[in-house]
């Protein structure tokens, strides 16, 4: 019943990430500088580009699991792989949510089928499938090893929605490493908002990303933890029925 | 004429930064729920687990002390 009680670590974690998302809320709202084209709705774009950083992130750890389980199969790497892509998923429904939300008023439009809504569109829905993939497979080890694979191949869709506004024409903007891309954008009225104006909103999404950071790993010990209260469930749910068996 | 339209349209947008800010609220709020769904989610996995786990123990405690 050890598994039971949170560990210390995850209640360090836990606390931390709760007090850094608190600090970045409150650097949002009341330390950084309104934004001179969009106003205000442009504080959006802090948790957006946090949480599509850490759903990005979440498909990284799935990758290396993927990687580690078929170099050495163990429960502990599907373990992982599962609870990344999971809370992924929720990050990646995050960042597509804030985002449309912010398309609105900067696109006057919830949606537009561009590269970059494309390509997320296409990742959140592989991600998505792997949960039938594995719901589709009885044996453990053949599971562990399909989902391992696909979980890797997946990561391709990650990679083009990253380089889809580098190397297409798209309304998106790019935030990181993309002065010049951004410039051109711009210039071809492609984009609205073409990057972070001063130090302070620069500082305000370092924050955002830590705090996000740190929610991840708050709530990948805790995934992970679930998982293992139920492995250890089903491991005594199948001594109860053969100890039933054996009395019939 | 179409450059006073620009600068007049520039000038509300600089001058009204609240005009959007609905959407703002908007963006937060489905944020914080979707994370909030999740958190939910976790505990009700977790309370479930921890009924079954203190069931089958107790199941197998019961049948220890049945065949003593």
């Amino acid at each position: 019943m050890e598994l039971a009680k949170l560990n210390r670590n995850t209640r360090i974690l836990n606390i931390a990430a709760i007090v850094v998302l608190a600090i970045a809320l409150g650097m949002i709202f009341f330390y950084a500088p309104v934004e001179q084209t969009m106003g205000n709705v442009q504080r959006i774009f802090y948790f957006h580009v946090g949480s599509a950083w850490v759903g990005s992130l979440a498909f990284l750890v799935a990758l290396v699991s993927g990687i580690m389980f078929l170099r050495k199969p163990s429960r502990k790497w599907d373990t992982t792989a599962v609870a990344a892509v999971e809370i992924g998923l929720v990050f990646l429904s995050m960042a597509i949510v804030s985002g449309s939300v912010w398309g609105k008023p900067a696109w006057n439009t919830w949606w537009l089928w561009s590269p970059r809504l494309t390509m997320v569109t296409i990742a959140w829905l592989a991600y998505a499938a792997y949960f039938m993939l594995r719901g589709a497979i009885d044996d453990e080890e053949r599971r562990g090893r399909f989902s391992a694979v696909y979980v890797i191949i997946s990561f391709v869709t990650i990679i083009l929605t990253f380089v889809s506004i580098r190397i297409l024409r798209d309304i998106h903007p790019v935030v990181f490493g993309g002065a010049m891309e951004s410039a051109q954008g711009a210039s071809e009225g492609l984009q609205e908002f073409s990057g972070l104006d001063s130090m302070k909103m620069v500082i305000t999404l370092n924050v955002s990303v830590i705090a996000f950071t740190l929610v991840f790993g708050a709530w990948m010990l805790n995934r992970i933890r679930l998982q293992r209260l139920t492995d250890e469930t089903q491991i005594l749910k199948s001594r109860v029925a053969a100890q039933l068996q054996g009395e019939v | 004429m179409t450059m006073t339209i620009l600068s007049a349209a520039a000038l509300q947008i600089s001058t009204d930064p609240n005009q959007f800010n609905n959407y703002l609220l908007l963006g937060y709020a489905a944020m914080w729920t979707i994370g909030m769904i999740y958190i939910i989610s976790l505990a009700l996995r977790q309370r479930n687990v921890r009924r079954d786990l203190d069931l089958m123990e107790q199941i197998l405690q019961e049948d220890d002390q049945t065949e003593r």
